[in-house]
Parts: C-alpha cells; structure tokens; sequence
C-alpha cells in the first residue's frame, strides 16, 4: 500500500505541534516547573569538568525532586534543566545563551568553567536580569557592574589562601617554589595568584614558564625546572592528565621534591598516569568524601551520586553540588522566582548551608563585590595510590 | 649549565623529534602519492593510541601484539575512509580537503562519545631509568627511539626497493605515466592509505604508554604534523624526518634558552621556509 505524502504531512504537523505545545512531557501536566538554563562544557578538552558539573547538579536536582520539588512561597516546582554544551568556546556559549534567554525563557543560568564563555555570556545575562551563576577562575569575571553574577566554585586565589598557609605550617622547611602553567589567559591569572600567595607565605619563587595545552612530552621544560632545584613545584593551573604526566616525567628525570597542585583530582586516573610511586605525596585540593572532616552532607552526597551515577565516584565533582544547592536556598528564602529578589536574598543571607559546612559570599575587597563563594579549602595527599585527608582550612576573603 | 645538561637537552630533542618523525612520515606519504592533506591522519593517531588501550587494559592482550594488532585495525579504517570518502573525490583538491577535514572531526566527535573525555593510560610495559652521558632517559622512551628507528628504516627500504614502493614513486611522479605503464593508481592509492594510517595507528601504540590517551590527541598532532612537513617539504618521507628531528631539537633548546615563546618557533620555521625555500627542505620544486 502506497502512504501519501499528504499523510506524512499531517503527521508531521501533529509531532511539531506537540512539541511546541508539551514541551515537558516528563512532569505530569498538573505539576509546576521551574526551568533553568545550564551552559556547561560537554564536548572538548574542558569536558572533564563540564561533566563533572553536570553530574553534581543532576544529584541536586532529583533530590529536590524527589522530595515533591521547589517549594516557592507555598508551592511546589519541579526543576527541570536545559542543558546546553559550550565546547569550552565562547562562541557556543554566547549562542547557548541567546537560546536559553530569548527562546527557553530561563530566568536562571548555571554557567561554565570557561573564562572566555562567562564573558561572552554576561553581556546577555546582565542586562536581561539573568542570575548567572558560574565557575570559572578569571578576576573580571566578578566586578561591582555585574550584579547578577556569582562564582560557585572557589578559584585559585581562595584555595591556595587556604593551601600555602597549610603548606608552611605543615612542611617548614620548604623554602622555594616553582610554577609550570599553561600558556593561556587561565594559566596566567593563575600563575600570577600563585605568584603573589606563595610571595605572601614567605616562599621564594624560584622558576616558572608556561606550557602550551597539548603538549605531553615536558622533559624540555622540565630539565630547566629541576636545575633551579625547587622544593615543591606547583602546577594548580593544569589540567588533571598533564599534572599526572609532569609528575611521572619529574620523576623520571631524577626530582625528589614535593609536587603540588590546588585542584581536584581523580586519584585512580592520576596514579595510573604518574604511577603509583610517582604520585606518591601530591598534595592536592581534593577531599576524600568517606575519610577525615567529611560532613553528613558530604555522605549523603557520595550515597546519592553512587544512587545515581554509580561507580566509580568522581572526587571532582561535589564542588559543583554548590550550584543548584545554594540556588533552591535563595530561591526558598525569598519565595519568588524573581531573579532580582532571589539575588537580593542572595547578597543578605551570611551563611549558606551546603555539603562542605557553613559557606558564605565574600569578595567585596578583592573583586570590588560579594559574590565569590567561600568554604573550606580541602588537603589531601596521595599516600600509597590512596587519597589521605590532611586538613582544611577556611580562606579569608575580605 | 653543564655538559650533563646539554646531553639531557640533546636527549631530548631527539625524543621529541622522533615523536614528530612518526606521526608526520605517514601524513606526508599521502601527500607525496595522493596529493590529500589528510587531517584525519591525526585522529588516526589517536584511534591507534585508544586500540592499543582497549586491547592492552580491557583484553589482557600482549604490548607488542596489540601495537601489530593496532597497526592492522587502523590501516583497515584507513582503506575504509579512503574507498568512502576520499575516493569519489580524488583530483578534486578543494573537496577533498573538506572531506578529510570533515573525517577529522567526525571521528574526533565520536571517540569522544564512545570513549569519553577522560584521559586514560596503558599500564607501563617497561620501567626504570638509564643514564647516557649523565643525561636520563626512561626505558619506555628507549624503546619509542628505537621502534621508531626501525619504522623509519623500513618505511624508507619498502618505498625505495619493494615493486609496490617503486610503483607509488611512479604514480607520485605521473600518475596517467604510471597508468600506462599497468601499474594500478587507485590499488596504489589503497595500499598508500593502509601504509600511512598504519604508521599513524603505531604511533599511537608507541606513545600511549609514554603519555596518556584521550580523544583530543589528534588535532594537535596533525598540527604537529603539517608543521614537519611543510619545513622537509610536502610528500617527502626524508623531508619528514629532517624535519621533525629539526623540530624536535629546535623546541628542546628554545625551551631551554627561550622559554615560554618556544612554540611560535616552529611557525617562525614554517614561514622562513615559505619564504626563501617553499618546497621545504627535501622537497622539490
């Protein structure tokens, strides 16, 4: 039997008018949802954290969920969110955004790792009264003429306050101190808060040069690091493959000292990379969920991830549990789904209560407003292949 | 600074040289025979790099076997790509050059689907340090040198003595000559194929032990890539390899001396060579 194309026709229009018309075919019709926008990013080579932040977020998400939803002045909303990938290009971002604002209607936006697509993005966000709520580590990111903005995720500066400190109580008789970075605008403002922390902290800069990303044979760069004998070396601002893989060629190449870095790692990944003994001793900005200092939150967090996500469990991903965490707060406090007043409820409230214990916004010095995250900063160091708590420590952020 | 260290600096250049050498030699045999500036070669690279991961970390397979196993298994994809995709554009030099970029990205996109972001690693198949002259060098580097050696060496004998070498110089030099002659271009342009993606899939095998395995591998080592090339000169297997080793050796110093701005000195190179020598070192006019 021959279909005539006007049947195709007819049936097309049915599906694109239910598409337009039950956009949301996964809350039953009687439930209110709240939409929000999240410009992570999901493809490219920052990926790891894009992912990463997508998992924290989707852990939030079914637990409010789960528990009937957003409870806004009385009633109940469920969250759904639209997820949008910015391959870690600020371009995409930008497009991603338009989307969500003027096609989706999101009044509130989860954003990425990427200085360059908060950038771009913000140009939309601000002006349309968009609370935006982001990651990434560059300073400009947050000034006094971006109100509806706010940083999640602690950045290099907040965490190595926390770290250098610990690294001279803990270990005195390191004195110097060397800095490999990439050579990009994350890398340098990275390497000029190393700079200036490690300065602070009485250690003596030693050596630093940049990498450019894509590079995995370091031995060049490394033999004229190792000449100027440092006693630890920091690479906070490399991604996780490439600090494992400076940490095995160091090795290799004869050097004895400390290795160092102020982000989270997947200790498994790292030690299959550097190997076992290489790694031996890396102190990093990762917290071991079920060791040390581990709060309710924290496992509940790891529960409802495993629930979720099953194993293994990525130790990278609770900083992003902050996002949507402190966002139903601010959202329950002011009872509105207002953007203005979830950020003037967000500017008041002095204390937040998320997996890591007590957080507050600080920032007002620093960046010239209150909208950085501050919780504690975790230390850890790899001791036979394994995560060891070694402490933690709250950074001040006047 | 002394002399220990410029042994080590010297070592490693030559590493670094020999990794171009590798991945360039297969991209710049395409080109020598097919005239196609394969961007894909790079992810060929990295699809060889996450062969010889499967193989080894998922399936227990030997090192060794598996590297042979990930030779043949991207020298497959290769006809594969070439019968596909390259072949119904063949002389056509503006197409082709999207195709091949298009094949990059597709396969570029799907190992990210299929294997994730994550940067994984194959277990080390040797271990421990040696000294040369005082300079260190890791085993799994040695054995990097000398399998590229031997790649190299037999690359040069097969292309130089074999019938079907022979018969890839005629069709590289006049293609409807070597027609003529009853030598089979498009046979030809397959077997060409199979070799290069077969250097690039050992490539890949070689340097995921030493390094790690991720699906961006391969857009910066066909950059890499084209860099070696365009300085030993387009289609040319020596030009390849005066051209990576040059390469090699002139980041290892620069880093050494110059620091941070040592990789614009392969782009420096490429433009210097444009300009007063633009069939590159071993090319011809």
């Amino acid at each position: 039997m021959r279909i005539s194309k006007s049947f195709w026709r007819m049936i097309g229009l049915i599906l694109t008018f239910g598409i337009f018309c039950f956009p949301s075919l996964s809350f039953s019709s009687s439930e209110k949802v709240l939409k929000m926008g999240a410009i992570f990013p999901l493809s490219g080579r920052g990926a790891t954290w894009g992912l990463a932040a997508q998992k924290a977020i989707t852990v939030k998400q079914k637990e409010v969920n789960g528990r009937g939803g957003l409870n806004v002045g009385g009633e109940k909303y469920k969250i759904e969110i639209i997820w949008e990938d910015d391959k870690y290009n600020a371009a995409a971002g930008r497009m991603a955004a338009e989307k969500l604002v003027n096609r989706d209607k999101v009044k509130f936006i989860h954003g990425s790792q990427s200085s360059a697509v908060i950038l771009a993005v913000q140009p939309i966000t601000e002006p349309n009264k968009i609370l935006f709520l982001v990651n990434s580590y560059a300073k400009e990111v947050l000034t006094p003429d971006k109100p509806y903005t706010f940083r999640m995720v602690l950045t290099s500066n907040e965490i190595l306050q926390g770290m250098y400190p610990w690294m001279n109580k803990t270990y005195p008789s390191l004195k110097n101190v060397a800095f490999v970075e990439p050579n990009d605008a994350s890398g340098w403002s990275i390497e000029k808060d190393c700079k200036r922390i490690a300065e602070q902290n009485q250690f003596q800069v030693v050596f630093s040069q940049f990498y450019e990303r894509g590079t995995s044979d370091f031995y060049p760069l490394l033999n004229k690091l190792i000449v100027q004998k440092p006693d630890f070396i920091d690479f906070t601002g490399a991604p996780p493959g490439d600090q494992a893989l400076i940490v095995k060629q160091l090795r290799e190449l004869g050097y004895k000292g400390k290795t160092f870095s102020g982000t989270t790692l997947d200790p498994l990944e790292f030690c299959k990379i550097a190997g076992v003994q290489n790694a031996e001793g890396h102190i990093s900005n990762t917290h071991d969920l079920l060791g040390a200092y581990t709060t309710e939150g924290q496992k509940k967090y790891y529960d409802d991830y495993m629930a979720i996500h099953g194993k293994p469990f990525d130790p990278v991903t609770p900083k992003y549990h902050l996002y949507l965490d402190i966002l139903v707060q601010a959202i329950e406090k002011s009872g509105s789904l207002d953007p203005t007043q979830v950020k003037e409820t967000m500017e008041k409230m002095e204390e937040w209560h998320t997996i890591f214990g007590a957080a507050k916004f600080g920032g007002k010095e620093h960046y010239g407003i209150k909208r950085q995250i501050v919780t504690p900063v975790y230390i850890s160091e790899i001791v036979n292949g394994n995560l060891v708590n070694r402490g933690t420590m709250l950074p001040s952020l006047p | 600074m002394d002399f220990t260290f410029f042994v080590q600096v010297f070592v490693n250049g030559l590493m670094l040289g020999l990794t171009y050498v590798l991945i360039a030699s297969g991209f710049s045999l395409i080109y020598g025979i097919m005239r196609l500036l394969n961007f894909a070669h790079g992810e060929f690279y990295m699809l060889g790099a996450f062969a010889t991961y499967l193989l080894c970390e998922r399936l227990g397979v030997n090192y060794f076997a598996a590297m042979v196993l990930s030779m043949i298994i991207i020298a497959v994809l290769g006809i594969l790509v070439y019968r596909f995709f390259y072949r119904p554009f063949r002389d056509q030099h503006d197409p082709s050059l999207v195709i091949a970029l298009g094949i990059a990205m597709l396969i570029g996109g799907l190992a990210l689907l299929v294997f994730g972001e994550k940067d994984k690693s194959i277990s080390p198949v040797f271990s421990g340090v040696i000294k040369v002259l005082g300079a260190t060098l890791s085993m799994e580097r040695i054995v990097v040198i000398i399998m590229a050696v031997i790649l190299m060496a037999a690359l040069t004998f097969y292309i130089k003595f074999s019938k079907t070498g022979q018969a890839m110089r005629a069709v590289a030099q006049d293609r409807e000559a070597a027609a003529l002659q009853g030598i089979g271009v498009d046979s030809t342009f397959t077997l060409c194929m199979a070799i290069s993606s077969a250097l690039a899939g050992a490539a890949g095998a070689l340097l995921a032990p030493l390094f790690f395995v991720n699906p961006f591998l391969g857009m910066h080592a066909v950059l890499k890539a084209l860099v070696v090339v365009v300085i030993g000169g387009l289609g040319s297997i020596p030009g390849a390899i005066a051209g990576g080793l040059l390469l090699g050796f002139v980041e290892s110093f620069g880093n050494t001396f110059l620091g941070d701005i040592t990789e614009i000195l392969g782009f420096v190179m490429v433009m210097l060579v444009l300009l007063f020598r633009p069939q590159g070192l071993f090319g011809h006019g």
